[in-house]
């Protein structure tokens, strides 16, 4: 396949996100770098890709590398000025056509646009955790992205094989944002004593959901779920709907984080 | 039944006459099933009319508001209304009113809990309050909901009825909507926000849950199947019930509601049918 939107791709960012959204670019074709600051990660990286990607992806651990690319996604952690800093220090770089896309699931990707010097060209193309098995991505306008950004992006996801959705850039973006109720209310139900844990698990199974919101949590991670539930919550100046619910701070305080520590709303006995 | 020498287990109790009250097109559907499952089911109706005007109303026997009831006509009485809450509280006087003090009432409780609407009743201890997401009969699932007063016999033939009826049940606290129809009304009102603040297309949203979160339906068609105006109106006993603002329905929502676009049944929700 030689007729991509995007021939060359860098991924910033060998962590899970990076290296997964690294792995679907490979797989329909793209010629992909992927690059990290920490040359464990990117060894890590390479040891996770190489079986099926051996020789095709390029690895490398300096920014100053990456001087020709017609696409950069960075999965970098999820912090302002890392991202911001990445963005700005990429466009002395590369040249002005190629496009910067952030997969930030709570940033603003305007702010992050903000620092950039052609900030036009700066877009979100938020992939899902695992990036190989979700069918979406959403593709984030930000006040400054130009049309034709948006228009290429969309056209490389499908070309991903994957269904794009274009999304105002507002906190959570349409998924992170919309399905916060199925997790706050059955902590609301929760404390409120309507119903114990497995009962609204299994409630909620039983009405078509693929598993219950407790279940998904400790799945996702508690920490984690906590994170993006702040973040949304400060994204939307404290609006109520948002607000995260004690139970689970308490439950990340004592770090009772769900699977990964074999503890989190249930017990896993099977794991840590 | 009665004139038994022997004290009668309330398990050997029959559930047989059922007496289903609401609007024709949830009581229709629920007395074929009731039907099907070897129940003989009578629909409460307003008038004769309406009755054979709307398609559910035929071919089930039907008992008009106001006519006299034997005490002894019916085992267990259903009442599904939703949205209208003065239509509820008037049949459910009435209902008191007609019956034995024995025939448990289960009350759909979506929009209020099934303890506000005994408030008034004499008899609280035979009313189950219940939540059923819509359309009723596409349900697996039946929460039973017993107030301070409700009696275990109560809810025992609830749990027998339903049972017979292929639908499995869970006993959950007294609220508004249950666990169900609580989060996926929330979900759909979300959803009505992000439309209404254009954060992506309506198409776009729903398809985004269903292959992000792998939701049986995107909440926008989900909010279309149930019924927009039963979706505001659980969205609006919860926000009655919390006096949280999370609860608070989206204006939009409103907007299509009052418009008389309440979703598939009408050919016209948050989508075109």
């Amino acid at each position: 396949m030689n007729s991509m939107t995007f021939d060359r791709i860098t991924v910033f960012g060998a962590g899970a996100m990076g290296t997964g959204i690294a792995q679907v670019c490979a797989a329909a074709g793209a010629r992909v770098t992927v690059c990290d600051v920490s040359p464990e990660a990117v060894k890590r990286a390479q040891k996770a890709l190489d079986a099926e990607f051996k020789g095709r992806i390029e690895f490398c651990s300096s920014l100053l590398e990456t001087t020709e690319a017609d696409l950069v996604i960075e999965a970098v952690s999820e912090r302002m000025e890392i991202k911001q800093d990445l963005f700005s220090r990429l466009d002395n770089q590369l040249p002005p056509t190629t496009i910067l896309a952030t997969n930030t699931s709570t940033l603003s990707v305007t702010a992050i646009a903000a620092k950039a010097r052609f900030p036009e060209r700066v877009c979100g193309l938020h992939f899902f955790n695992p990036p190989a098995q979700t069918r979406l991505v959403e593709v984030v306008k930000a006040k400054q992205t130009a049309a034709e950004v948006l228009e290429r992006c969309a056209a490389f996801v499908r070309e991903l094989e994957r269904e794009p959705i274009l999304v105002r850039d507002a906190p959570g973006f349409v998924v992170t944002r919309c399905s916060r109720p199925f997790l706050s209310e059955a902590l609301h139900c929760l404390d409120s004593g309507v119903a114990d844990l497995r009962t609204i698990d299994g409630i909620l199974r039983k009405g078509g959901f693929p598993e219950g919101p407790f279940e998904q949590m400790d799945r996702t991670g508690l920490d984690a779920v906590y994170a993006t539930t702040r973040a949304l919550w400060e994204g939307f100046f404290h609006e109520p709907r948002f607000r995260p619910h004690l139970i689970l701070r308490k439950l990340v305080e004592a770090g009772y984080l769900g699977r990964k520590t074999g503890r989190g709303f249930y017990e896993h006995r099977d794991v840590g | 039944m009665s004139g038994s020498q022997i004290a009668i287990e309330p398990e050997f109790y029959p559930i047989e006459r059922l007496l289903i009250v609401g609007p024709l097109a949830d009581a229709g559907p629920l007395a074929d099933r009731a039907q099907a499952a070897g129940h003989h089911a009578t629909l409460l109706v307003p008038d004769e009319e309406i009755a054979a005007a709307h398609e559910w109303g035929k071919g089930h026997r039907v008992l008009l508001e106001g006519e006299a009831v034997g005490e002894d006509d019916f085992d267990l009485v259903v009442e599904l209304h939703c949205t209208d809450l003065s239509a509820k509280a008037e049949v459910l006087l009435y209902l008191e009113d007609a019956l034995a003090e024995n025939v448990p009432i289960l009350t759909l409780a979506l929009a209020v809990s099934a303890g506000e609407l005994t408030r008034e009743m004499l008899i609280p201890e035979r009313v189950v309050g219940f939540s059923l997401l819509p359309p009723l009969t596409d349900s697996a699932l039946a929460e039973l909901m017993a107030t301070p007063h409700t009696s275990s016999e109560a809810v025992r033939a609830a749990e027998r009825l339903f049972e017979s009826l292929g639908i499995a049940t869970a006993q959950v606290g007294d609220s508004p909507g249950g666990v169900l129809a609580r989060t996926v009304c929330c979900l759909v009102n979300e959803c009505a926000l992000a439309v209404q603040e254009k954060i992506a297309s309506a198409e776009d949203i729903d398809k985004a849950l269903r292959l992000a979160e792998n939701y049986p339906y995107g909440p926008l068609t989900w909010g279309d199947r149930i019924g927009l105006d039963r979706v505001l109106a659980v969205m609006e006993g919860l926000h009655a019930e919390y006096k949280e603002e999370r609860y608070r329905p989206a204006a939009n929502l409103k907007q299509l509601v009052r418009a008389g676009h309440t979703g598939m049944a009408e050919g016209q929700g948050f989508f075109g049918y």
